[in-house]
């Protein structure tokens, strides 16, 4: 077997896995089933593709499944229920196919993000069915043992068939909370992507992979949904200061970054996802959503030329639209944030009390409080709330950088 | 396919009995049965009395032993079920979302699919 070989196959499993187990989900109405018929599948295509590779290998992969689907019915059930099964499966595969692989996948997508099922084994659904990570491949990500996983897995599988969840299209009126449904779970791939950021460059990087494949495909799907746009914008925008934001495992925050790290490439295919959802609400006459928003805070940052040169106003502006919409706690802390290098540092303490007295002071609060009174001349009640801060803290990294705050202000 | 909704409750947190609240509670439930009956959706429901009311039988050793009082004792109760036909989860879902103690926001549901015992009655 040569390497060609390999990467021909490789490639193939990444892009046809998805559309091929959603085309078998149609076909027998069974997650379980379809996953195990593209499996073999596949495995029959490391036999069989050293000597031809098939022109059009996702169709390939799918033709197989679907025959290999049709003799295991032939072989267990009597000869008129075997092809009252098989006409009603050559009647589903008879409709324009190659038109509706992006119609099975998308009704896959609703499927995994299913109400019914709970965040995390959505996203586990979604790694494993569209993604097709393997359950060792999800567990590490999650930091969990693979029989975990599969365990997880099987559970939502059983669930899905037993109480009968719908694998076609929701319906209309439904379709905007599932679609929320759907981009939240994308999202959290991601979070899980830059969460597990300092355990493992590669694993998060590979889930990263495929945060963004995933937001490209919900992109294709629903071309005119500025939400994904908007979903994609902030994930590539995240991605893309990924370089300066660790060091040798340690947080590094924004304002320190170093920004010739960032990935001018990423940025700009962010910045066009921006434009795109600006462009669909604007012909709508419609308000940004929530990834919008964050992704043209990110996109601010990404644009700025140094920190100094930040845009807090438009910055502080985002945040306040997003609070309208989620009225988030982190949300909250970061319109202050963006606020206090707009107001005085009395104005910005005041709102720094009401956000503590509705949600208790943390380190993050604190390290605010720290960091307005820093850049007011504050210098000692600025280090006892960066010592507050570091108490509460957990991450290291942060506690690093704190830590050098209040060294900097002690040599003053 | 048929799903089995429990409907469970917090006493302490019911319209008060005899008040015009909880005579257009009461009606809701009327309208909501008449509505999955006409839909063709509706396969039978009761209310079931507190829990107070209940016997709980069991084994122990070689002699049913009875316990009285419900077998859990928990904060919520089941107050009564519905047994309906659907065509797949997301409509019974939606026939939940109707059942006036989800709507009106005085207790929650619980949707259980009814499992095919057929084949394991052949063995």
């Amino acid at each position: 077997m040569n390497t060609d070989f390999k990467d021909i196959i490789a490639q193939s499993y990444v892009e046809d896995w998805g559309p091929s187990v959603a085309y078998m989900v149609k076909l027998t109405s069974d997650v379980s089933t379809a996953e195990e018929y593209v499996q073999i599948a596949f495995e029959v295509a490391l036999k069989k593709w050293p000597e031809e590779i098939p022109q059009n290998k996702g169709a390939w992969i799918r033709q197989v499944a679907k025959n290999r689907f049709i003799d295991n019915v032939r072989g267990i059930k009597t000869r008129a229920e075997a092809e009252d099964a098989i006409q009603k499966v050559e009647e589903i595969s008879r409709q324009p196919h190659e038109d509706s692989v992006l119609d099975d996948e998308l009704s896959l997508m609703f499927l995994c993000c299913h109400p019914a099922i709970s965040p995390t084994d959505q996203v586990i659904l979604v790694l494993r069915l569209i993604g097709g990570l393997t359950p060792f491949e999800i567990g590490k990500a999650f930091d969990q043992h693979e029989d975990a996983i599969r365990s997880r897995l099987l559970r939502a599988k059983r669930k899905m068939k037993a109480a009968k969840i719908s694998t076609t299209m929701p319906r209309n009126e439904d379709l905007s909370s599932r679609i929320r449904q759907v981009l939240a779970a994308i999202y959290l791939v991601y979070n899980e992507a830059y969460r597990a950021a300092r355990n493992s460059v590669q694993e998060r990087k590979d889930l990263a992979l495929e945060a963004i494949r995933l937001a490209a495909r919900f992109c294709r799907y629903m071309p005119n949904l500025a939400e994904a746009h908007g979903l994609m914008a902030l994930i590539l925008l995240g991605e893309a200061r990924r370089p300066a934001r660790f060091i040798k495992g340690a947080l590094i925050p924004l304002e320190m970054q170093d920004r010739d790290l960032w990935d001018r490439d990423l940025i700009k295919a962010g910045l066009a996802h921006v434009q795109n959802a600006q462009k669909i609400n604007l012909s709508n006459n419609a308000d940004p959503g929530i990834y919008l928003l964050q992704a043209r805070i990110a996109a601010n940052h990404s644009t700025s030329a140094k920190f100094s040169a930040t845009n807090w106003q438009d910055i502080a502006n985002c945040y306040a639209q997003l609070l309208a919409l989620h009225n988030s706690p982190l949300f909250a802390l970061n319109h202050i944030v963006a606020q206090s290098f707009i107001d005085d540092a009395p104005k910005s303490l005041k709102a720094l009390d009401a956000w503590e007295v509705e949600h208790n002071k943390t380190a993050q609060s604190h390290a605010l409080r720290a960091d307005i009174l820093r850049r007011a001349g504050e210098v000692k009640a600025a280090i006892s709330y960066y010592e507050k801060a570091i108490t509460l803290e957990t991450d290291d990294g942060v506690k690093c950088f704190w830590q050098s705050r209040i060294d900097e202000l002690s040599r003053v | 396919m048929k799903y089995t909704l429990f409907l469970a409750h917090d006493p302490a947190n019911q319209p008060e009995y005899g008040s015009d609240t909880f005579k257009a509670y009461m009606m809701a439930y009327g309208t909501f049965g008449e509505e999955a009956t006409k839909a063709g959706v509706f396969v039978a429901g009761e209310p079931v009395d507190s829990v107070d009311t209940a016997t709980t039988l069991r084994k122990e050793g070689d002699e049913i032993k009875y316990h009285d009082g419900p077998f859990a004792e928990l904060k919520e109760q089941i107050g009564g079920w519905y047994l309906l036909e659907c065509e797949n989860l997301e409509e019974a879902l939606k026939w939940a979302e109707k059942v006036p103690l989800v709507a009106w926001g005085y207790g929650a549901v619980e949707v259980r699919p009814v499992p095919d015992v057929a084949h394991l009655l052949e063995g």
